[in-house]
């Protein structure tokens, strides 16, 4: 296999991005005067591109997948649909953050070609079928978050964030390249179907430790307890709107390419189940993950830091659905695809309305800044409610049949039983603190006067949300079907 | 010849260096450094299961790793300035802005 | 163990005239690696550490080399002991600021951390001793040099090398959106008392 110029049509999607982000680049450097808000509505058509060319494609390669670049890059529906899932976060995050960075006084141009290269590097990363395009597909997307965490340069935590955000993400960096060594000794090959097509290797106990220094790497990437540690801060110190591009994007490439490659290189019965395969450690890894992010979002009096743990949690409900993959079998994907679809427009919109809400460089973080909410701004108020119910898993909003498709295809299986039942009474207790940030915004005074952010493409991105919410939890058939089109490939 | 385990031993050996010294210190140029001492145990890995293995690839992938540490130094570098201009201090224990 | 066999090695007359001249160089640069990054992760001085950094970098430059890997001993070289070091020199020629020694904090975060690295290592060292059965292929005669890995790079990995260069491009954006200083920002100096600002003279002279 070489390389051939027809494999480019088939990544459309990635080059319309990479090249709409350099002309982004350009644009910065040759624009005049201060203000660098008409890159908002440049970046939303370089989304846009980008998403016409992920459809002409995805009816392109049909039910199969396609091995380009050298194999390189498999694009198949799987790669596909999560493109799309990247696509839309990057869109919603340019449309709140230009209004948001003017608010707070740190605009720049290069926030669009970073977010741009980020969303590229996510789609690298979810189409990547050999280790070296997944370490660079994860550095590249890795790096461009790590310089938007930091990009509020004059605001201490925004660096803070960035710092822990970095030294923590290239630890786990070169744990995973470690871990990639070491299989590839194993192997002899880089390719994940070299490596599941290898034999021999399987008994190779490096291979193992291999296997476990990468799942490591990922478990920081998702911020799955025990490695959770740099997320809070991470996700307080960010820019708002880059805080929701971390909690949707950065963690649905992640657990995309988990399960490319739970799907190929490490699906081996031998390696996965038994009582010392990777199952069922990450079992425990989903039920403290779950549990301890819950437990510690309960406490939270800072909006941000609550979404930071609520996401950590919702790292462990998407760790069942990678689960069932392994154990029930490919069709446990569609539901997974589904939840994060589900998760990007919710998570997106619940960033949205907390980045809407700041002024001047005060961010009003605080609970207490949202008692009364309701009184003044009740179409805000009824977006951020629908997210709360979303995030809990309340029909009919597409939190809701996200959990419910996901747990259904878990319980294909009577051994995760258990783990079903956890996490559905670890729902149960996020609901709690979800409604607490409701009837925070009902049923107290407004504490202290507020005058959120006037401008069209945050209130775009706002109603996007709400509709993309709710759409999919009124109608979650076409995207479940959708969804489970994307099983094969590899 | 020098029996290929040797070397595997020397890049393990590298790695832990690499990884107590991001947990022992706590000076961000240090862990810094310490990060690039666990890439470069790596790479050394890749290329002795690449001579191993009489496989050229893993020169390229080793390439490419260069490469991504230089670039992941680079932005490290420039977090650093960016926190050392708000606070001028660049000890990670300090940095208790955001507390639980 | 290891010096042990290593020391078996070298007492065996049979090897001793065939291959102990490599095996010596071997130790002499794997204790420069190891004694340079040792040093460099327990000094107080950041000048010294960045120069034991370096000399580990040429160390396993070194080694690369007894690997066949010229092409990479030289990029060794060139990008890290060079290009990578420079950068850290130049920042913390900028920060001047060495490290004040001070009481351990967070000791149990600490003593997790070193006991899962060294249970690691406890675990990987005795895998290693076997790890390739198969035993050593023999390389073709070009194997390691410019030409065989650039066809490599051109061609199979030549999508690699097209992402790599994102990769840069991210790193460049990076310096500049830190580096850069707004005329906004020049102005608004006043609003930030609330934490001790650097002076942006000093920072600019440097830049």
């Amino acid at each position: 296999m070489s390389f051939e110029l027809g494999d480019l049509s088939y990544a459309l999607p990635i080059l319309v991005l990479v090249v709409g982000g350099l002309l982004l680049l350009l644009m910065e450097a040759f624009s005049t005067g201060r203000s660098r808000a008409y890159l908002v509505p440049m970046t939303v058509l370089v989304v846009l591109a980008s998403i016409a060319a992920d459809v002409s494609v995805w009816s392109q390669v049909g039910e199969g997948g396609h091995s380009i670049m050298s194999g390189m890059l498999e694009i198949d529906r799987l790669s596909l649909f999560a493109n799309a899932i990247f696509l839309t976060a990057c869109g919603l995050t340019a449309l709140l953050a230009g209004a948001y960075m003017q608010e707070h006084r740190f605009e720049f141009g290069e926030f669009y070609a970073l977010i741009v290269f980020a969303t590229a590097g996510m789609m690298i990363l979810a189409a990547a079928s050999d280790m070296v395009s997944i370490f660079l597909g994860l550095e590249i997307m890795s790096l461009a978050v790590y310089v938007l965490t930091g990009s509020w340069r004059r605001s201490p935590k925004s660096s803070e964030g960035a710092m822990k955000y970095f030294l923590v993400g290239s630890v786990a960096s070169a744990v995973l390249l470690y871990g990639m060594a070491l299989i590839y000794g194993a192997v002899g090959s880089t390719s994940l179907q070299a490596i599941a097509n290898s034999k021999g290797a399987y008994v190779e106990p490096i291979f193992i430790i291999g296997l476990l220094l990468v799942l490591t790497a990922f478990a920081f990437k998702i911020a799955a307890v025990p490695f959770h540690m740099w997320a809070p801060d991470a996700y307080e110190g960010a820019p708002t709107p880059v805080t929701g591009f971390m909690a949707a994007g950065v963690k649905a490439a992640a657990f995309v390419i988990l399960i490319r490659m739970c799907g190929t290189a490490f699906s081996r019965s031998e390696l996965a189940l038994g009582s010392t395969g990777w199952v069922s450690i990450l079992k425990w890894v989903a039920v403290i993950t779950m549990t301890f992010g819950n437990l510690a979002a309960l406490r939270q009096e800072n909006i941000k830091r609550l979404l930071a743990y609520s996401s950590v949690s919702h790292a462990g409900y998407l760790l069942i659905g990678l689960i069932a993959t392994a154990t029930v079998g490919n069709e446990a994907r569609g539901p997974l695809l589904y939840y994060l679809a589900a998760y990007t427009f919710t998570t997106m919109g619940a960033f949205g309305v907390v980045a809407w809400l700041g002024r001047h460089g005060d961010e009003r973080l605080q609970l207490d800044d949202w008692a009364g909410l309701a009184a003044k701004h009740p179409a805000a108020a009824l977006a951020m409610t629908i997210f709360m119910l979303s995030l809990g898993g309340v029909p009919p909003t597409a939190g809701f049949f996200g959990k419910f498709y996901l747990f259904r295809a878990a319980l294909g299986r009577a051994d995760l039983t258990w783990l079903v039942v956890i996490a559905v009474l670890n729902s149960v207790v996020s609901v709690y603190y979800y409604l607490r940030v409701v009837t925070t915004m009902y049923f107290r005074e407004p504490a202290r006067e507020s005058s959120p952010l006037q401008s069209r493409s945050v209130t775009a991105a706002l109603v996007l949300a709400v509709i993309g919410t709710l759409l999919i939890g009124i109608l979650p058939g076409w995207l479940v079907e959708t969804a489970s089109s994307a099983l094969l490939g590899s | 010849m020098i029996p290929p385990t040797y070397f595997l031993y020397l890049a393990a050996l590298l790695f832990a260096v690499g990884a107590f010294g991001v947990i022992l210190r706590r000076n961000a140029i240090i862990m810094l450094m310490s990060i690039e001492l666990m890439l470069n145990a790596a790479n050394l890995t890749i290329l002795t299961f690449g001579r191993i293995h009489a496989d050229p690839h893993a020169h390229a992938f080793a390439f490419m790793v260069i490469a991504v540490a230089a670039a992941e130094a680079a932005v490290g570098l420039a977090i650093l300035v960016g926190i050392f201009r708000n606070r001028r201090n660049v000890n990670i224990d300090e940095l208790t802005l955001m507390k639980y | 163990m290891m010096l042990l066999e290593a020391a078996a090695h070298m007492v065996d007359p049979s090897t001793i005239s065939t291959s102990s001249a490599p095996l010596i160089l071997f130790w002499i640069f794997s204790a420069v690696v190891l004694g340079g990054a040792i040093l460099t992760i327990f000094q107080t001085n950041m000048v010294a550490a960045v120069m034991s950094l370096v000399a580990t970098f040429f160390g396993l430059a070194a080694i690369y080399a007894m690997l066949s890997a010229h092409f990479i001993a030289a990029l060794q070289v060139l990008v890290y002991a060079g290009a990578i070091m420079v950068l850290f020199i130049f920042v913390v020629m900028v920060l001047n600021k060495d490290e004040a020694p001070r009481p351990m904090r967070g000791l149990i975060t600490k003593m997790i951390g070193a006991i899962s690295i060294v249970s690691l290592m406890f675990t990987l060292m005795p895998l290693l001793d076997n790890a390739v059965p198969g035993g050593v292929e023999t390389p073709s005669a070009d194997f390691g040099t410019v030409a065989n890995v650039g066809d490599i790079l051109f061609n199979d990995y030549l999508f690699a090398f097209e992402a790599v260069s994102i990769l840069l491009l991210i790193a460049v954006i990076a310096a500049v959106v830190v580096a850069r200083t707004h005329k906004q920002e020049v102005v608004e100096e006043g609003h930030l008392a609330e934490h001790e600002a650097m002076p942006e003279a000093t920072i600019e002279a440097s830049h």
